[in-house]
């Protein structure tokens, strides 16, 4: 008789498994449409805004990338929007006028009514929101911009990596980057994605005006913006092969700072678009990316939960034997013969494992990262401590959510 | 309206049924080896009984019984170690299978009955020739007790500072089998895990070594 936590794990693995397979089945057969990106027919004007608070340590080199990007100058118009920095975020900003940057200075107000601003103020046809904490590499432009020849499509976010890692944390969030890379794309096949990172985030202009530009007091703008957009029926499309690169928190406050505040973000916005959900108006997004996520939220939280207390309760069963026989070299005796140990939930887990890996593997090859072994250990310390990790910011950001504690940005 | 694309969703269902069941019956595939590696012990185990017993009933009518006595108490050690060693092999694929369950109850029922045969016959062995053996039933639960295999592990020590007078035989209480009831009633087993020295003297709950290894001596002399 299976036990209520075998259970779930066979539902769990069954879940892995056809997530797993809707990827493979989406990717495979457009997996040479993944390497090419559409040539523009008529290349765009565009304005890139960047709005910063208190981002004086970046600001100037994310400025420069900019300056340096691949695209004809006449066509590009850039925006500096200093949210009410107290650092010297303002003064740098100021110091690049001189090469055509509109500088804006306004009072705090979020990062979504700095982009109102910028949007206000702009000329381009492409309206580009860019992090402060980001750097475009010189072609992102030029490889995004050709997505717009389809008069359907409003928007197109490039890839994102992390700069630089310096931490365990940064290495595991390099990894679940370039994850993501492979995801938004497959998403993207499956015309389904529902969040734009603000990295370096495209958007038609004249939309974006259309629907009254960035929500205000939103936690997360870019996630937003996106389901406001597939709502109104607009598409959104994914280049894996433009890259932008932005600095990840590499200390656990920060991240855990950042991820509650995206994760709450995602429970709001999911409440604010409950419609989308299980409905089949919106397709694969309605029917599939949207219920699976909330789902595995679910099964995140549970399987932590399940597993502490298996560990707990192995550990608790060991001291207990070692404290009452005096014995304390007990014989794993399970561990002798294969056959004493690999069940049917051990074969369906590592099943689930090896897919994993070989999605984290593709991930790699479309992001045209190496592959090196001092990835292997960092993978397994993702599979084991990142999900506990991520577990307790989903139960944190609901919590949050569910009192309503507002998240500071 | 955004169209949905059925063919992957519905593919990507029957593809994960196909791995799902292929994982189960991988699973299933490794449940029957183990039920057939077991089988294949226990018959092993049920002959060396059955030609052991005839060893004891040749020499038994023989004039000398000396010969009896080494040549048994000898055969007879041998036997239990094997046993013993089986029986841990059964315990764990009792707690790995999933799918074969019953087989292995009955396998570990075949295997018990062959044991409490043995036991008796050492019992038998142990005053016919007047042997310092000592003949230790093990009552145990293999689920959810956590003393019987801290009983277990000392019992494991016990034997190993005398490996040729010290004869344990592990009796799983969750076995649905007459013999087992009227040893629990005949020696007033309440409570796992119960030791039974000698037909003598019976310990339940949990006892260190030190404890054990003085009910041993003291029953011996």
């Amino acid at each position: 008789m299976l036990s209520f936590l075998q259970i779930m794990s066979v539902v769990g693995s069954i879940l892995v498994l056809y997530v797993f397979f809707v990827y493979v089945l989406s990717y495979w057969p457009n997996r040479r449409r993944m390497a090419i990106d559409p040539s523009a027919k008529k290349l765009p004007s565009v304005t890139i805004a960047i709005p910063a608070k208190d981002e004086e340590k970046t600001i100037a080199k994310t400025i420069r990338t900019i300056l340096n990007l691949n695209y004809p100058k006449k066509l590009l118009d850039i925006i500096a929007v200093d949210d009410g920095s107290t650092d010297n975020t303002g003064k740098i900003m100021d110091s690049f006028k001189k090469f055509g940057v509109r500088v804006f200075h306004k009072e705090n107000g979020g990062k979504a009514t700095a982009l109102n601003l910028a949007l206000k103020k702009t000329k381009g046809e492409i309206f580009v929101c860019m992090d402060a904490d980001s750097f475009a590499e010189k072609n992102v432009l030029k490889k995004t911009v050709g997505y717009f020849n389809n008069p359907n499509v409003a928007s197109v976010t490039s890839s994102v990596k992390v700069y630089k890692p310096k931490t365990v944390l940064g290495f595991i969030q390099f990894i679940e980057y370039l994850y993501n890379i492979l995801m938004r794309k497959i998403f993207a096949f499956l015309d389904s994605v529902f969040v734009v990172p603000g990295a370096f985030a495209l958007y038609k202009t004249s939309v974006i005006r259309k629907l009254g530009g960035f929500e205000v007091d939103n936690l997360t703008e870019d996630m937003e913006i996106a389901m406001r957009l597939q709502d109104k029926g607009y598409k959104i499309e994914v280049s894996s092969n433009a890259y932008t690169h932005t600095c990840a928190p590499e200390t656990l406050k920060q991240f855990f700072r950042q991820r509650v505040r995206w994760y709450q973000g995602f429970l709001n916005n999911s409440r604010k678009y409950k419609h989308l959900y299980f409905n089949s108006k919106y397709g694969n997004l309605g029917l599939f990316a949207l219920p699976i996520y909330m789902i595995f939220i679910g099964f995140i939280i549970f399987f932590t939960a399940a597993t502490l207390f298996y560990v707990a309760s192995t550990v608790y069963h060991m001291l207990n034997i070692v404290q009452i026989s005096g014995v304390f070299n007990i014989p794993f005796s399970t561990l002798d013969a294969p056959l004493s140990f690999i069940d049917t939930m051990t074969i369906l887990w590592g099943l689930n494992i090896a897919l994993f890996f070989a999605l984290t593997y593709q991930s790699y090859v479309v992001s045209k990262e190496r592959l090196t072994l001092k990835t292997i250990p960092i993978f397994f310390i993702q599979m084991i401590f990142y999900s506990m990790l991520l577990a307790a910011v989903w139960i944190t950001s609901m919590f949050r959510e569910l009192i309503g504690v507002k998240t500071k940005w | 309206m955004v169209k949905a694309n059925k063919k992957v969703l519905i593919g990507a269902a029957i593809l994960t049924a196909l791995v799902f069941l292929s994982g189960l019956a991988v699973g299933w595939v490794l449940d029957s080896t183990r039920v057939a590696m077991l089988q294949s012990q226990i018959s092993s185990l049920q002959n060396q009984f059955s030609s052991l017993s005839l060893e004891n009933s040749f020499t038994s009518s023989l004039k000398d019984q000396s010969i009896l006595c080494t040549v048994s108490l000898e055969r007879s050690t041998q036997f239990s170690e094997e046993a013993g060693n089986l029986e841990n092999t059964i315990n764990n694929f009792q707690l790995t299978n999933q799918f074969q369950q019953n087989q292995i109850t009955e396998l570990k029922t075949q295997y018990t009955l062959v044991n409490l045969q043995f036991w008796l016959q050492m019992r038998n062995l142990r005053e016919n020739c007047n042997q310092n053996i000592t003949t230790i039933l093990f009552f145990y639960n293999v689920r959810n007790c956590d003393a019987c295999v801290a009983q277990g592990l000392v019992l494991d020590s016990v034997k190993k500072s005398n490996p040729s007078h010290i004869m344990i035989f592990a009796v799983d209480q969750g076995l649905d089998l007459g013999i087992i009831s009227l040893l629990e009633s005949t020696y007033n087993i309440t409570t796992t895990p119960s030791i039974v020295i000698n037909e003598k003297q019976i310990v339940q709950g949990f006892r260190n070594e030190t404890f054990l290894n003085v009910l041993i001596n003291v029953g011996s002399k």
